[in-house]
This record gives structure tokens, sequence and C-alpha cells, in this order.
């Protein structure tokens, strides 16, 4: 009686890196930042209240 | 149901041995293509359902994890791809890390779908393998990139 021929084979799990440029971060940042700026002033210079959501849509807007 | 593990299609394997398809995993463009936590991947399914935005199959565009320029809708092609039987009793298939944009946005990124872009016939963009990225992944403004696994993405042992 002959024996059976096997094999057996898998898909390996992998991983994720997550990698962030610095210098894009911080420019990133500098000009969100920059941005919050001008919608302050332009609020403050019209005597208007801020509005929340400009705010958050401005340091959530992607480059 | 969700992603919990790594399977290699049981229809590629079968379609390779009987030459039903024309899969060339060392010169075909093979692609990762990115998956939220809907999927309930499963290795048992037809070819056709297997296959990358198959009608009613678990990798439908609309499971997809993407964005355009930094993981396209399709997913990235593999680079360096090999079929690798330099060791005894094992053959396996492995790629360089595959990595997105520098400036990615990617959330819920659960698992990942490879599958052959090249391939046309019988069945288009057939699945090779479904590999589980160990839960929630996601990037914000930065550099996404599978790390295959040291045994490659699929592995043999004869």
């Amino acid at each position: 009686m002959s024996s059976v021929a096997s094999a057996s084979g898998t898909a390996n799990d992998a991983t994720v890196q997550v990698a962030y440029d610095p210098d894009r971060a911080i420019t990133d940042l500098k000009r969100r930042l920059r941005a919050v700026r001008e919608l302050c002033e332009r609020a403050a210079a019209a005597g208007q209240l801020l509005n929340p959501s400009d705010v958050l849509a401005e340091l959530d807007r992607k480059e | 149901m969700a992603w919990s593990a790594s399977a290699i299609f049981r229809p590629f394997l079968a379609d390779v041995l009987d030459n039903t398809a024309a899969f060339d995993l060392g010169a075909d463009s093979i692609k990762a293509a990115l998956y939220n936590n809907t999927p309930t991947p499963d290795n048992d399914v037809t070819s056709a359902l297997s296959a990358y935005n198959a009608t009613s199959s678990q990798w439908v565009t609309a499971n997809e994890v993407f964005e355009a320029v930094q993981w396209p809708q399709g997913g990235v092609a593999l680079t360096s791809q090999t079929v690798n039987s330099a060791t005894a009793d094992v053959v396996f298939f492995d790629a360089a890390d595959t990595a997105s944009g520098s400036a990615a946005d990617l959330a819920s990124v659960f698992g990942v779908q490879v599958y052959d872009d090249a391939l046309a016939t019988p069945v288009a963009d057939q699945g090779i393998s479904y590999n589980y990225l160990g839960g929630s992944n996601s990037v914000v403004n930065g550099t996404f990139t599978i790390v295959w696994h040291a045994n490659g993405i699929f592995r043999l042992t004869i």
C-alpha cells in the first residue's frame, strides 16, 4: 500500500509599520496653525465669534 | 464576522495545479488591496468569489480601504516578488514590504487581499491569499507599510 504524498501550506499574518516624516509634520502643523490664526484675526476684525466648526475643519484639512 | 486569520485561497492552488489559470507569481502584477473589518474571509470560496471586487464577494470595493495616489483603489503592486524554492521541503512566495505614499490617510485596515491583477481569464483578478494584519491599523498623513511575515506571504511545506 502506498503512502500519501502530503503538503501543508499557510498564508502568514503580516504586520503594519507606520512612519511619519518629521519635517512634513512640522511644516503641516505650522500651516494649519497659521490658517487658524487667520481665522481668529478675521473673526476679531469683524467683531464676530469664531465658529468652532471652521477651526476644526481647518485643522482637519489635508495638505 | 470579521478578520481573524490568514489563508491561501483553495481555488488558487487548485487552478494552478490543473492549469485552469495561468498565474505567474514571479512576473505578473500582483497587488495588495486593503480591507476593513467587514469581510469575513473564506479560503474555500469559488475562484470567482476569491477575485478582487467580485460581485457578491467579500472583496467588493465597498469593503476596501484606499486613498487616491497614496494607496489607490485596487491596491498597490508588490515589488521584488519571488517564488522561493531554495530551502529544502519549502516553497514560499514573498515580496518586498509594500508601502503607501508618504501622506496617506487610512483607517480601520484589518487585512489585505493579495490577487493577480494581470490575470484576465478565466477569472479576472483572481485571489491568491488574504493576510490578516492583527487588528485595526491606521495612519494619518504618513507612510503605511505592510511588513510581510518572515516566512513570506504564503508558505508551502512539502
